[in-house]
C-alpha cells in the first residue's frame, strides 16, 4: 500500500499547523489509468495516464477554507496549505464546521491488480466479434474499457489515518442500430468490475439493450396522450430515484428547507415494497468508499418498507440541522421485488417500457417530463412495438407512492443493486 | 518558461506527436441560506503527449514538467501507438503536414483575485436578497472563476498559447407556492474573463435580481404548458441549446462517422431557407466570442466552421484524422479538457445566425402558443431528436405573453424542427456558463436569436 502517502499528509498537517489552521484533514492519492478506446467501430486510441492529487480542508477556529491540486512536491503542498489557510481566513465562523472526531488508524486493501492491456484488447476484439455476429446491424461507436489502480489516504488532526489501496476494471459501450437510412437512437451501458474475468457482452443490461436496439428501427410515435404505467429498467429507475433523493433527503435540501420530505421523518413517502439504502459495503458494490466523511463508513437504510428512515447527511449538515448524520450517502440498493419481468409486462394494460429517460431535472416539488428513449409501447400486458418521439411526464413523489410492482432481478452495475419497476398515473403523449 | 521547456523537441518529434503543457484553475464560492457551504480553489497541471502512428493514436499524461517527465510522456505515448500497431498494423501515412506557425489567444496573464474578494462580493449579493425579499423560502449564491491555459508543440513545426478564463454568478431562489410546492428560478451573471474582468461593485447586480424575484413571483402563481406540438418562440438560450445540442453534436465528424443522421444530410436542405448556423473559431459579429480558439490542441489555425447556410447543411466539425478522411478541410476543432485528455472533436461557439425580426412582433404573431426562456438541462441524439428542461417560460395568447409556467419540457427532431421556423430575431445572445459532456467535460459557446417555430412540450 502507498504507505509513503502518509509523509506527504502528515507534512501538510504540520504545515497547516503551523500556518495557524485549529483543525485540518488531508486526502492524498496517487494512481495510473490504461484506457483502450474504439471510435466507429474502430480501435484508436490507447491512453495511459499517470496521477496524483491533494486535497486539503483548513479550519480556523469554525472559519472553513479549502484548495486542491494534483502534484505532491514539497512547493506544491506549500502553495496549498497557503491557500487552503487564507480562505479560511477570509470565511465566517460557523460551528457546524468540524473536523470529524478521530477514530484511531484504519487499512482497506480492496485488492488492486496490475493493469493487463492484453486482456482489455482481447476483451473488447472479443466483444466486437460477437456483436458482429450476433447483431449486425448494431454499430458499436465508442467503446472504451480503462484499468484504474490507486492508492489513497486520509489524515486529520484528530488522529485519523485511513490508507485504501484498490484497482478495477470500467467499461463503457454506446451503439445505435442502422439499417439502410433508418438509424435508431444511440444507447449505452457499462458497469464497473475487479476484473476482466467476464466476457462483455455476457454483462446482462448490455446484453438485453443490444439484443433490442434492431427492434427499435420501426419506432414510432404513440398516438394522442394518455395516462398509463410505466414500467423503468433498472437504469431509469436509478436515476428516477436518485433525482427524488437528491432533492428530498441531501443535505441542500434539508438545510435550505425546500425538501418536500423535510417533516416526513417516520412518515410513509412511499408503497411500503420499497426499501432503499445507501451501501458502500454491499457484496456486489465494486470498491465502495470505506470512510465517509472521516468516519468508517456502513449501511445506511434511507426507506424501509416505504417509510422515511433517515436523510443523506454529511456531518456539516447534521450539525447544521440538529439531525443525524448518515454513515453512508452512495452507492444506492433497492431491495427487489417478486415480478420477473415478464411478469412485469403481463400487469401492464397500457405504458411504456422505458430504457432511457431524456428529461429536464426534477422540479423541487417531484414534477417531471422528458423523451421516453429507447422505449417500448406495451399494450394489453404483451411489448407492441418501439416509441418514437414519445413523452412522459408525472410527479416522481406521487410516482413512488404509485408502485404497481417490482422486479425480482436486480442490476448490478458495480456501484448500484437496482431491480425493475412499474408504475401507475404516468401521463404518455406523443402526436 | 514553459515554453523553454517545450521548444527544444520540437526539432525532435517526428511522425505525428504533440507535446502539451497545460494548466486548469478554478476557485469558488457558495452560500446557501447564507451558510458558506463551498469556500475553495484548485489547480490542475501536467504534460501529455500524443502520437499517431500507422492509423493509431498513442497518449501519455504525467503531473511532472521537467526533462525527465516530457522523456517519459513521449515513450509512454510512443509505446502506446505501438501497442496498438503491433496488434492491428494496416499502416496508414501520417497526416498531411500543416504549415508550422504560431498563435497566441489575446489574453495571456492569469489575474487572478484572492478568495477573500470572491467571498465578500457573493455575501454582499447574498445580504441583499436575504433583506430585500425575507419571504423566500431558500436562496443560494455562487461564484465561480475558472480558466484553462495551454501551451503545445506539434511535429509539424507549429507552437500555440492559449488561457481561456470566465467567471458566473448564480443566484437560484425558491418561494413556496399557495398550493405548498417549492418553486424554484436561477439566474447567470457574468462571462468571459477573470473575476476583476466581470465583477466591479456588487450593486450593479441588484436591477438584474429584483427582476429575477419578480419573475419568480410570477412562476410561483404559473400554470402547467399544456402537452402537445405548440407553436412557440425560443428565446436566445434555448436557441444556443438548440444549436449546441441537437444541431451541433450531430455534425461532429466523429460522431457522422459513428452513424449521426447528419451524414446522409450533407449538401441537402435540412432547415428553413432563413436559417444559418455557424460555429465560430473566436470572433462573431466583430466581437471575440465567449470560446475564443486561436489554434486548436493539433495545432491546425482556427477558422469559422459553416455548419448550415441558408438552410443546407454545408459541413461538419473536425479533427486532422476525420478531415483527411472526408476530404474536408481541418478548422480547428481539436480540443482536449484537462492535460490528461486527448484532444477530441468539440464546439467551440456555435450559434444559429439572427434574422430580421423584432421579438415584439413575433410574440404578436402568435395565437396561441408560449415562449420558452431558461433551460436548465438538454440532451439530444444522433438522430437529432432533443429535449430540453425549461424551467422559465410565458403563455402567449392572442399576440400577448400571459401567464408564467411551471418547469415543463420540451422536445422534437431537430432537423424536422428547424424546418418550421418562420421567424429569427435581430439580435443574439451567448451562454457559456455551463460545460459540454462528450468523454470529457469541456467549456463551449453557445448563442443565437430568438426563433419562431413548432416543438413538442410535455405536461400535463
Amino acid at each position: 500500500m502507498g504507505h509513503e502517502l502518509y509523509e506527504t499528509a502528515e507534512y501538510a498537517l504540520r504545515e497547516l499547523r503551523a500556518k495557524g489552521a485549529d483543525g485540518a484533514e488531508v486526502r492524498v492519492s496517487r494512481g495510473a489509468m490504461d484506457e483502450l478506446n474504439l471510435d466507429a467501430g474502430k480501435f484508436s486510441l490507447m491512453r495511459t495516464t499517470f496521477s496524483s492529487s491533494i486535497s486539503v480542508r483548513a479550519l480556523i477556529g469554525s472559519r472553513k477554507g479549502t484548495h486542491s491540486t494534483n502534484r505532491l512536491d514539497r512547493g506544491t503542498v506549500d502553495a496549498a496549505v497557503a491557500a487552503a489557510v487564507e480562505a479560511a481566513a477570509s470565511s465566517d465562523p460557523d460551528e457546524a464546521e468540524v473536523i470529524s472526531a478521530g477514530i484511531g488508524g484504519h487499512e482497506f486493501d480492496l485488492g488492486k491488480a496490475p493493469s493487463e492491456p492484453g486482456l482489455i484488447y482481447d476483451r473488447m476484439d472479443g466483444f466486437m466479434k460477437a456483436v458482429k455476429e450476433g447483431y449486425p446491424l448494431t454499430d458499436v461507436m465508442q467503446f472504451i474499457v480503462c484499468h484504474n489502480g490507486w492508492d489513497a489516504a486520509y489524515a486529520n488532526t484528530n488522529g485519523t489515518r485511513a490508507m485504501t489501496a484498490a484497482s478495477q476494471y470500467n467499461v463503457s459501450v454506446t451503439f445505435s442500430t442502422r439499417d439502410g437510412d433508418r438509424t435508431t437512437s444511440m444507447n449505452g451501458s457499462g458497469y464497473t468490475a475487479k476484473d476482466l474475468g467476464m466476457e462483455i457482452l455476457s454483462y446482462p443490461e448490455l446484453r438485453r439493450l443490444i439484443a433490442g436496439s434492431a427492434a427499435e428501427l420501426d419506432a414510432r410515435p404513440v398516438e394522442g396522450k394518455f395516462t398509463g404505467s410505466l414500467l423503468c429498467s433498472p437504469e431509469c429507475f436509478g436515476e428516477f430515484l436518485g433525482e427524488v433523493l437528491g432533492n428530498c433527503v441531501g443535505g441542500g435540501s434539508i438545510i435550505s428547507g425546500t425538501s418536500p420530505w423535510k417533516d416526513s421523518l417516520g412518515a410513509e413517502v412511499a408503497d411500503r415494497r420499497l426499501s432503499v439504502s445507501f451501501d458502500p459495503l454491499h457484496a456486489r458494490v465494486v470498491n465502495g468508499s470505506r470512510m465517509q466523511d472521516g468516519y468508517l463508513a456502513a449501511r445506511q437504510e434511507i426507506i424501509s418498507g416505504g417509510v422515511l428512515k433517515a436523510f443523506a447527511l454529511n456531518e456539516y449538515a447534521a450539525l447544521k440541522t440538529g439531525l443525524t448524520r448518515a454513515s453512508a450517502t452512495d452507492c444506492m440498493v433497492i431491495e427487489p421485488g417478486d415480478l420477473t419481468l415478464d411478469g412485469l409486462i403481463a400487469g401492464i394494460d397500457r405504458g411504456i417500457l422505458i430504457n432511457r429517460f431524456s428529461g429536464g431535472s426534477m422540479a423541487p416539488n417531484g414534477d417531471f417530463s422528458g423523451v421516453a428513449k429507447n422505449s417500448f409501447l406495451i399494450e394489453g400486458g404483451k411489448v407492441v412495438g418501439a416509441v418514437a418521439e414519445t413523452m412522459v411526464s408525472g410527479n416522481m413523489l406521487e410516482m413512488l407512492k404509485n408502485l404497481k410492482g417490482l422486479g425480482s432481478e436486480q442490476d448490478f452495475g458495480g456501484g448500484s443493486a437496482i431491480p425493475w419497476a412499474s408504475f401507475d398515473g404516468i401521463v404518455i403523449s406523443g402526436k | 518558461m514553459l515554453m523553454d521547456l517545450l521548444a527544444p523537441y520540437k526539432p525532435r518529434i517526428s511522425g505525428h506527436t504533440e507535446l502539451r503543457f497545460q494548466r486548469n484553475g478554478a476557485r469558488g464560492v457558495g452560500l446557501l441560506k447564507g451558510n458558506i457551504v463551498n469556500n475553495s480553489s484548485s489547480e490542475s497541471s501536467g504534460l501529455s503527449a500524443r502520437v499517431y502512428k500507422g492509423g493509431f493514436w498513442g497518449f501519455a499524461s504525467g503531473s511532472e514538467y521537467d526533462a525527465k517527465a516530457v522523456e517519459a510522456v513521449l515513450a509512454a505515448a510512443e509505446r502506446n501507438a505501438s501497442f496498438l500497431n503491433e496488434r492491428l498494423g494496416s499502416p496508414k501515412p501520417p497526416f498531411k503536414a500543416l504549415a508550422g506557425g504560431s498563435a497566441s489567444s489575446k489574453v495571456t496573464e492569469v489575474t487572478d483575485s484572492e478568495q477573500k474578494v470572491f467571498l465578500d462580493f457573493a455575501k454582499e449579493v447574498d445580504g441583499y436578497i436575504a433583506k430585500k425579499y425575507p419571504g423566500l423560502t431558500s436562496r443560494s449564491v455562487s461564484l465561480r472563476s475558472d480558466y484553462i491555459e495551454k501551451l503545445f508543440i506539434t511535429s509539424d513545426g507549429a507552437d500555440g498559447y492559449s488561457l481561456i478564463p470566465r467567471t458566473f454568478l448564480y443566484v437560484d431562489m425558491t418561494a413556496m407556492a399557495d398550493d405548498g410546492s417549492p418553486i424554484d428560478l436561477y439566474e447567470v451573471f457574468g462571462g468571459a474573463g477573470f473575476f476583476a474582468d466581470r465583477f466591479g461593485d456588487p450593486a450593479g447586480l441588484f436591477a438584474g435580481i429584483d427582476a429575477h424575484h419578480e419573475k419568480l413571483m410570477r412562476k410561483r402563481e404559473g400554470v402547467f404548458a399544456e402537452a402537445g406540438s405548440h407553436e412557440v418562440i425560443l428565446d436566445a438560450k434555448l436557441a444556443g441549446i438548440l444549436a449546441h445540442e441537437a444541431i451541433g453534436h450531430t455534425v461532429e465528424a466523429d460522431l457522422v462517422m459513428g452513424g449521426s443522421v447528419a451524414g446522409p444530410y450533407h449538401g441537402k436542405l435540412v432547415a428553413s431557407e432563413m436559417v444559418g448556423l455557424v460555429d465560430f473559431a473566436n470572433t462573431a459579429m466583430g466581437a471575440e466570442t465567449p470560446q475564443p480558439i486561436y489554434v486548436d490542441d493539433e495545432g491546425t489555425l482556427a477558422e469559422d466552421a459553416v455548419i448550415i447556410k441558408d438552410g443546407v447543411l454545408t459541413g461538419f466539425m473536425h479533427n486532422r484524422e476525420t478531415a483527411e478522411h472526408f476530404g474536408h478541410k481541418p478548422e480547428g476543432n481539436a480540443r482536449a479538457y484537462a492535460f490528461s485528455d486527448e484532444p477530441l472533436i468539440r464546439m467551440r461557439n456555435t450559434a444559429i445566425l439572427p434574422g430580421e425580426s423584432k421579438v415584439g412582433d413575433m410574440i404578436a404573431s402568435i395565437d396561441d402558443g408560449y415562449y420558452f426562456i431558461q433551460w436548465n438541462n438538454g440532451q439530444a441524439d444522433l438522430t437529432s431528436e432533443f429535449m430540453f428542461g425549461v424551467v422559465e417560460g410565458y403563455e402567449i395568447r392572442k399576440g400577448r405573453l400571459g401567464r408564467a409556467l411551471r418547469n415543463t419540457t420540451i422536445s422534437g427532431v431537430a432537423f424536422d424542427m428547424l424546418k418550421t421556423v418562420t421567424m429569427l430575431s435581430d439580435d443574439m445572445d451567448w451562454t457559456s456558463n455551463g460545460m459540454c459532456g462528450k468523454k470529457q467535460p469541456l467549456p463551449t459557446g453557445m448563442g443565437g436569436p430568438a426563433v419562431k417555430c413548432r416543438v413538442n412540450i410535455g405536461g400535463r
